[in-house]
């Protein structure tokens, strides 16, 4: 008696095997794209960039400072600080302040005690930056600060500090 | 009575898928490892207002434009002002 052992039952079963590696796979796939998709693009620091941007452009122009920056008796312009967005034509969304945006204007002499100061936004966005530096905080609202000089009336030198800040992280942080 | 026990058949077909299988589950690991990282890239960090110079450094931005036609106007403490904005760009 000549017994000989063929194969078919286990092609059964590694027919079923095969589509639970088909699922395995699909599934790998399916995880990789929602991993991807979901996470949105932070681009708070692009915004940070435009709106510091926008305010130095407006407070300083090829090396001066705007002239209606500064009054005639040489003291800084509180009416300009005052509508600082019109003058500028910036426009932020003031139903849900984001945004916070502060100059900080210096001699060359003393350069820890601001000679003026124009800030404008959600203050509160400003305590998280000095905690930014901590890597679980930093998806906390962006900020940024720039430095840059310019020349007022009577050739005096000015030290401008701008900081902008950007919080939104509902939208870019996941 | 003669029994053929075969030698090839159902024990090699499942050491096959066996390793098939491992290998699979490495490569998926991999790739899910790269799309994480390839989601964290999406913090975008891009310099508008570019000046862009021959031979110039990386970092010239608007703002340096800013401070290079002031220096034209009124260049005296060149130096205090320069060690001043660099205080931002160590910080």
């Amino acid at each position: 008696m000549n017994i000989k052992l063929n194969k078919k039952g286990a092609d059964k079963i590694i027919s079923v095997y095969w589509f639970a590696i088909l699922i395995l796979v699909a599934g790998g796939v399916f995880m990789m794209v929602s991993t991807f998709y979901n996470s949105p693009y932070d681009v708070r620091g692009l915004e940070a960039e435009i709106l510091s941007d926008k305010v130095a452009d407006c407070i300083s122009n090829q090396g001066q400072l705007n002239f209606n920056l500064i009054e005639e008796d040489g003291k800084f312009s509180e009416a300009f600080k005052n509508n600082f967005l019109n003058n500028c034509k910036i426009i932020l969304n003031e139903n849900k302040p984001e945004y916070y945006f502060e100059v900080n204007f210096y001699g060359v002499d003393d350069t820890s005690n601001s000679v003026f100061d124009i800030s404008y936004g959600n203050q509160n966005w400003k305590a998280g930056c000095s905690i930014q530096e901590d890597k679980e905080h930093e998806k906390l609202s962006k900020c940024l600060e720039k430095r840059f000089y310019a020349v007022g009336e009577d050739n005096v030198q000015y030290l401008i500090k701008v900081l902008s800040i950007v919080g939104k992280a509902e939208k870019n942080v996941r | 009575m003669f029994v053929n026990k075969g030698k090839s058949g159902q024990l090699s077909d499942a050491m096959t898928w066996i390793i098939a299988t491992i290998i699979i589950i490495v490569i998926l690991v991999v790739f899910f490892y790269a799309s994480s990282i390839l989601a964290k890239a999406k913090d975008l960090e891009v310099n508008t207002k570019l000046l862009f110079v021959e031979g110039g450094e990386n970092n010239m931005g608007w703002f340096y434009e800013k401070t290079s036609l002031a220096y034209s106007i009124n260049s005296n403490n060149k130096l205090k002002i320069e060690a001043w904005i660099n205080e931002d760009k160590k910080s």
